[in-house]
Parts: structure tokens; C-alpha cells; sequence
């Protein structure tokens, strides 16, 4: 098999749908409203992968105030179609735990992404345990700089940086890029990485090139020829 | 009835009046029907006469459920005078006959199966639901009694009238009879499954109700299962000692007829829910709309085993259940090419139309879309170009990459807010230093959109200037 860019991708990276012993609850800070746009791109790709079943989006009204409702032709561009995302949108915050919990009961989702950010150490250990049962991806949307503690597995810190360069027009933004940072985890080393968007998987890979520049701490290269 | 008022004082002068309120009278009457539900599916209102209202219940075949015609009647009257509502009661064959005993019979108010007509016979002609014109001609013949129309040859008796009031007289006897069938119109629909418990004391508080829902629920499921149907709306109903009722609805998003999940999307959907007042003494749950149970697949459903679709659905009911049924939706598209018309919500659960016809090749569109858009102060470099630096939500952001514009042309069909002519759109995707992506328009061209009439205060129409404006109209990831 012959693939034209080499695939940068450690194996059991934590940019990988989370399998096995690396389940449970994830959260995410974005960095402003299109960090925030790229942690949602980042988990829903990351948890539609492979599964059949439902991805389930989900945010409070205040939350949709702010950073503008889902869109459709986007959502599509990340390749979810219409059927295989269930949106939720709630009044208030305190229902999408609600809500949260029994997605991830039901075993009837590959995953669950949700825009979250009051979470008590003990709301947080029940979703951790859910999505460790339900053996689906679950990760929170946080905004404010939350100095509590949680029971999350994984926390990251997602920024917008500048995109590729475009094959055709130097003016133009390339492919998008975000910039991926492991702040802390259980078990393994944090980092930090530089992924693009791969129109053609609907993922996002290693930005090319950049994987040899000492940003991925402990990656390996595999090239697939 | 029917008398002035200054009349009325003469005659009496300590009467007492009160302005006549026929809405909360009608309002009254469809709150007692619905507690009458009690009884019988099928419960209609009598309204037809201001101050004569009344309900018709239909007991066939139902009164041994309470132990015989008597004993539904004595546990009526005392149920009524408990919640304080003033009634007269009275069964028979016919509606007409019921009616009639109700209002104008002295004693025996029961009248025996087959035997109307003897009951009928002593009561005075207005029992027949005439109006006082005609009942005011009967009597000038002498007839007082509907003994004495009875006696009467029928041919004759509807040709003794001019019009209508002879057919509608013979009409009033042959339903009073039964000959003639009266159908009822109930209040609600009578569904097709449901099952009730009575209580001798009542429930007061919603641990009591979960109770009996869970007691209700497989007896349900059993009768809904025995016809391969399944319930897709659930109404659990309780009937007050203060003569209302209450009622609590939910629908599902695929038909079931699994006790368990029944009950739990009803207690998801909150049991506190139902205004038990000082406490209800019957409750009912029902089936309002059943559906076959064999499952039919939506598109939510494709490629997922029957655990799956049932574990799906199970999940559905429930988060609809508890935060409404708007909560929890997918996307479609719709027909427009403007982005925000673009696309609408249904509802998670109900069938998906056709997918429609799809452009292939997406361009670039943003993930999270503003709506409505949010106004920009931007600089271009050229006027007609993409932005060189703009200012949202108070950061300025310096554009150091863009692409664009794709056009979109006003939709001129659709009326536009505040009377301003909808304008051709130019989109662009900007990046600023950051990697920060975000879509943007200006709305009007150059030269051709940036001027506009307008009337000023004398009527007369002048053109004043109308510069395009830049929105901020979407967010990448």
C-alpha cells in the first residue's frame, strides 16, 4: 500500500481514540471561542471513530449564546452526517450532567463531547466511571479557568494555530492546525502537538514535517509504504 | 329564566345576582368531564344550554365494574357532594332518556333496561331538549307530559308543526327511545389501552403515585403487548377527590410495551409533575397513540445491532422525557443558501424525510455559526477586497491570510427586517497572526447597493447612502 505523505502517529498516542486501560473522562480548555471550535473538531472526531453509533453533542443554551450554534455544513465538513450526531441542548448547566450520565448508561453512543463548566469533584468521578463502563470517549468543553479538581483522566489545553500552507494560493489559509497541549494525565508523560486536518480521514494527523522538531516528546515515526 | 333583571328585583327585592361567566362555566365543566374519566372512556359535554350544562357518560357495559348501577350511582353522588359539586344523576338506555330523568325525574332516577318508555312517560315535555318556543306551542295543543306525545300517532305529530320544530320534536322522542342512535362526542378520544386502579384511600404525594405506576405499568404493557402494539404517547391520569383531574403526558420515541420503560420515562418526566390536590382516589394510565411494535429503522438506526437500536431509543425517551422533546435533535438541511436558513432541528427519534440532494464538494464552512450575526468594524484594503484588520467583540484581530469572496445573492423573496433591502453577501475566511479562523461578510456592493430610498417625514423619497457593512458570521475549528 503506498500512501503519498508518510503518517506521523505514535502508537497509543494520546491523539488516538482512547482504547483499553486509557478510557474515562477527558476535558479540554480552549482558548478562546475558535480554540473552543478546534477541542470540539479534535473529540468528536476522535470519538465517531470506528463506531457505528451515535456521537452526542451537547451544550447548555447560555454556552450556544456565546459561541454561536452548531452548523450543519460544518459539522458535515468533519464528516458526521446528519444522522450519526444527536445534538442536545439544555436550559440550564446542571441538566447536561444530567444528561451526560445517561448517554454514556446507555451504551448507546461511541461517545459524547459536552460544553460543561461547574463540575464537582464527585459529578466528575460518576462520569469517569460511566465512560470507563460504557467503554466510550467522554470529554468536557471547559471555558473558565477552573482551578478545581476533577476526576478527569486527561486535561488538555487546545489553540488555533496558523494553518498550512495552501497547495494553491500563498494569501489563502491552508489546511486548519491546531496546536495540542497534554497538561496533565494519569499515567503517561504530558506534551504538546501540532496536528492539521486531513480532509481525506476526516482526522487529524501530525502536521507533517514538524513531528522531527522536538514537539512530539516521545513519538515515533512510522511510515506506511 | 329569561327575566330582566329590574323585573326580578321587583319580585324579589333581597335576590341576589352575579354577572354570568360562561367561559369558566364551560371551563368547570370540561375539568369535571375529564375527572369523569374516571367512570368511562367516553365522556361528553352538554353545554347546549346556558345554565342546563351537563355531562353524558357512556356506562355500556361498564357499571358492574362498580358493583351495579346503583352502587356507580351512589359512589358518584357521594364522590360529587365530597368535592362539593352540586348534580343531579340518572341512567337509562338512551342519552336523551338519561338526560331527561336527570333534570325532570322525581325519585327512581335509574330507569331499567328496556323500560324508557314507562320511565319517560310522567315527565314534563321540556325533558324532551326542545326549545321553549316549541314547548310553549305543545302545551297550547294540551300536550304537557311526553305521555301525552307518546299516545299520539308519530305521522301526525311532526306534521302538526310548521318546519323544522315537527322533524326536530320526533328526532328528541326517537333518541329519547333509542330509536334513533345519539353518538356521544367525548371530551378526548377514548384510548384504546388502558388501565385504572381505584383506591380506598387516597394518594397524596408522588411516592404514592410511583407506586401505582408500577403497578399500573405491566398490566398496560400486557394488554398493549397482547395486540402487537406499542405505546408511543402515555398519558397517566388521576382523578382528584376535589372532582378534577390531572393529567401527565410523555411521548416515546419508538412504541414500547416494556413495563419497565414505561414507567421510567414517566418518572423521568417527573411524577411531581401532577397537581394531586388533596389527593387522588383513581388513577389511570393510558395509551393516547400506539403504534405497531415491529420496528421500523431510522436513519439514526442504520448499522446498529437490535440491542443497540432498543438501548438508542430507551436513551431517547429519556433525555426527551426530562428536558423536552425540542432538546435533543439532529440537524437537516433545508432550502436556502443563505447559512442561517440553511439548516432546521428535528426532533431525535422521528423519521427522517429522504436526504435531500446534497451540492458534493463542501467548501469551507465553520463549525459554530452565529445567528444572528454580529456586527464588525473592519478595514480593507481595497474597497471591494477581503478585510485587512477588523475589531469583534472588542479584540482587534490583524488578517494576515484570507480567502474569498464567494458570493451569495440576496434571497429578494423573503421580507427583510426593518425594511432594509436584502443585500448580496461576499464571504471570506480570514486567519489573523493567532491561527485564529474566523468567516465573515460584507452585506451590499459597491456602486450598486450602497445607496437606498427612503421617505422623509413629508412622504418625498430621497436616495440616502447605505454603505455596505461587515459580520461576523461563523468560527473555524
Amino acid at each position: 500500500m503506498f500512501s503519498p505523505d508518510p503518517v506521523h502517529e505514535p502508537d497509543a498516542s494520546p491523539l488516538t481514540t482512547p482504547r483499553a486501560g486509557r478510557l474515562g473522562l477527558e476535558e479540554a480548555w480552549g482558548e478562546g471561542v475558535t480554540g473552543r471550535a478546534g477541542a470540539v473538531a479534535f473529540a468528536l472526531t476522535r470519538a465517531a471513530q470506528d463506531d457505528p453509533r451515535p456521537v452526542v453533542l451537547a451544550a447548555p443554551r447560555p454556552w450556544v449564546r456565546e459561541h454561536g450554534g452548531w452548523f450543519r455544513d460544518g459539522l458535515k465538513g468533519l464528516g458526521l452526517a446528519d444522522g450519526r450526531l444527536l445534538l442536545v441542548e439544555t436550559r440550564k448547566e446542571g441538566e447536561i450532567l444530567w444528561a451526560l450520565e445517561e448517554v454514556l448508561k446507555s451504551r448507546a453512543v461511541a461517545g459524547a463531547v459536552a460544553a460543561v463548566d461547574a463540575v464537582s469533584l464527585l459529578a466528575s468521578r460518576r462520569l469517569d466511571l460511566a465512560a470507563r463502563e460504557a467503554a466510550a470517549p467522554c470529554l468536557l468543553l471547559r471555558t473558565a479557568a477552573a482551578r478545581d479538581i476533577s476526576a478527569a483522566r486527561r486535561r488538555w489545553r487546545v489553540r488555533s494555530a496558523p494553518s498550512a500552507p495552501h497547495p494553491d494560493d500563498d494569501l489563502a489559509p491552508g489546511a486548519p492546525r491546531l496546536s495540542l497541549a497534554l497538561t496533565r494525565s494519569r499515567g503517561e508523560p504530558p506534551g504538546e502537538w501540532l496536528v492539521e486536518w486531513d480532509d481525506e480521514t476526516h482526522r487529524f494527523r501530525l502536521a507533517a514535517g514538524l513531528a522531527d522538531h522536538g514537539l512530539v516528546p516521545q513519538g515515533r515515526t512510522v511510515a506506511a509504504a | 329564566m329569561g327575566q330582566a333583571h329590574a323585573d326580578a328585583r321587583a319580585a324579589s327585592p333581597d335576590l341576589v345576582t352575579a354577572p354570568a361567566e360562561p367561559e369558566r362555566d364551560a371551563e368547570a365543566l370540561k375539568a369535571l368531564a375529564l375527572w369523569a374519566e374516571r367512570y368511562s372512556p367516553c365522556v361528553a359535554m352538554d353545554a347546549a344550554s346556558p345554565g342546563r350544562e351537563g355531562l353524558l357518560i357512556d356506562m355500556t357495559g361498564g357499571a358492574h365494574l362498580f358493583g351495579g348501577e346503583v352502587a356507580l350511582l351512589t359512589d358518584m353522588t357521594r364522590r360529587l357532594a365530597e368535592a362539593d359539586i352540586p348534580a343531579r344523576l340518572a341512567m337509562a338506555d338512551t342519552a336523551g332518556a338519561a338526560w331527561a330523568l336527570a333534570r325532570f325525574g322525581k325519585q327512581r332516577r335509574i330507569a331499567p333496561p328496556g323500560k324508557t318508555r314507562e320511565a319517560l312517560g310522567p315527565l314534563p315535555v321540556p325533558a324532551l331538549r326542545l326549545a321553549p318556543e316549541d314547548v310553549k306551542l305543545l302545551s297550547r295543543f294540551g300536550l304537557r307530559t311526553i305521555g301525552n306525545l307518546l299516545a299520539l300517532p308519530r305521522a301526525g305529530l311532526a306534521r302538526r308543526f310548521r318546519g323544522e320544530a315537527g322533524l326536530t320534536l320526533v328526532r328528541r322522542l326517537d333518541q329519547a327511545l333509542g330509536v334513533e342512535p345519539e353518538i356521544l362526542e367525548a371530551v378526548r378520544p377514548p384510548p384504546a389501552w388502558r388501565v385504572w386502579r381505584n383506591f380506598l384511600e387516597p394518594v397524596i404525594d408522588s411516592a404514592g403515585v410511583e407506586t401505582v405506576l408500577n403497578d399500573l405499568a405491566p398490566s398496560l404493557a400486557e394488554a398493549l403487548e397482547r395486540d402487537g402494539q406499542g405505546a408511543r404517547r402515555l398519558a397517566l391520569t388521576g382523578f382528584r377527590v376535589d372532582g378534577r383531574a390531572t393529567t401527565l403526558t410523555v411521548s416515546l420515541s419508538q412504541p414500547s410495551a416494556r413495563a419497565g420503560h414505561l414507567a421510567k420515562v414517566l418518572k423521568e418526566r417527573g411524577l411531581e409533575h401532577l397537581d394531586l390536590g388533596f389527593g387522588v382516589d383513581a388513577m389511570m394510565l393510558s395509551a393516547e397513540v400506539a403504534e405497531p411494535l415491529n420496528p421500523v429503522q431510522s436513519d439514526l438506526d442504520r448499522g446498529l445491532d437490535g440491542d443497540q437500536a432498543l438501548a438508542l431509543a430507551g436513551l431517547l425517551d429519556r433525555l426527551g422525557a426530562r428536558l423536552g422533546e425540542a432538546a435533543v435533535y439532529h440537524l437537516e438541511g433545508r432550502q436556502s443558501w443563505l447559512p442561517e436558513r440553511s439548516q432546521g432541528r428535528r426532533p431525535a427519534g422521528e423519521g427522517a424525510p429522504p436526504p435531500a440532494r446534497e451540492a458534493p464538494g463542501l467548501p469551507d464552512r465553520p463549525l459554530l455559526l452565529l445567528d444572528p450575526p454580529e456586527p464588525v468594524t473592519a478595514l480593507a484594503g481595497l474597497p471591494d477586497g477581503p478585510p485587512a484588520r477588523f475589531t469583534w467583540r472588542r479584540v482587534t484581530h490583524r488578517v494576515v491570510r484570507a480567502q474569498g469572496p464567494e458570493r451569495l445573492s440576496a434571497e429578494w423573496w423573503r421580507p427583510t427586517r426593518r425594511n432594509k433591502p436584502a443585500r448580496t453577501r461576499d464571504y471570506y475566511r480570514v486567519e489573523d497572526g493567532e491561527g485564529r479562523r474566523y468567516w465573515l461578510f460584507r452585506e451590499g456592493l459597491y456602486g450598486r447597493e450602497d445607496q437606498r430610498e427612503q421617505q422623509d417625514v413629508d412622504g418625498a423619497t430621497e436616495l440616502v447612502s447605505f454603505p455596505p457593512e461587515w459580520w461576523m458570521h461563523g468560527v473555524f475549528a
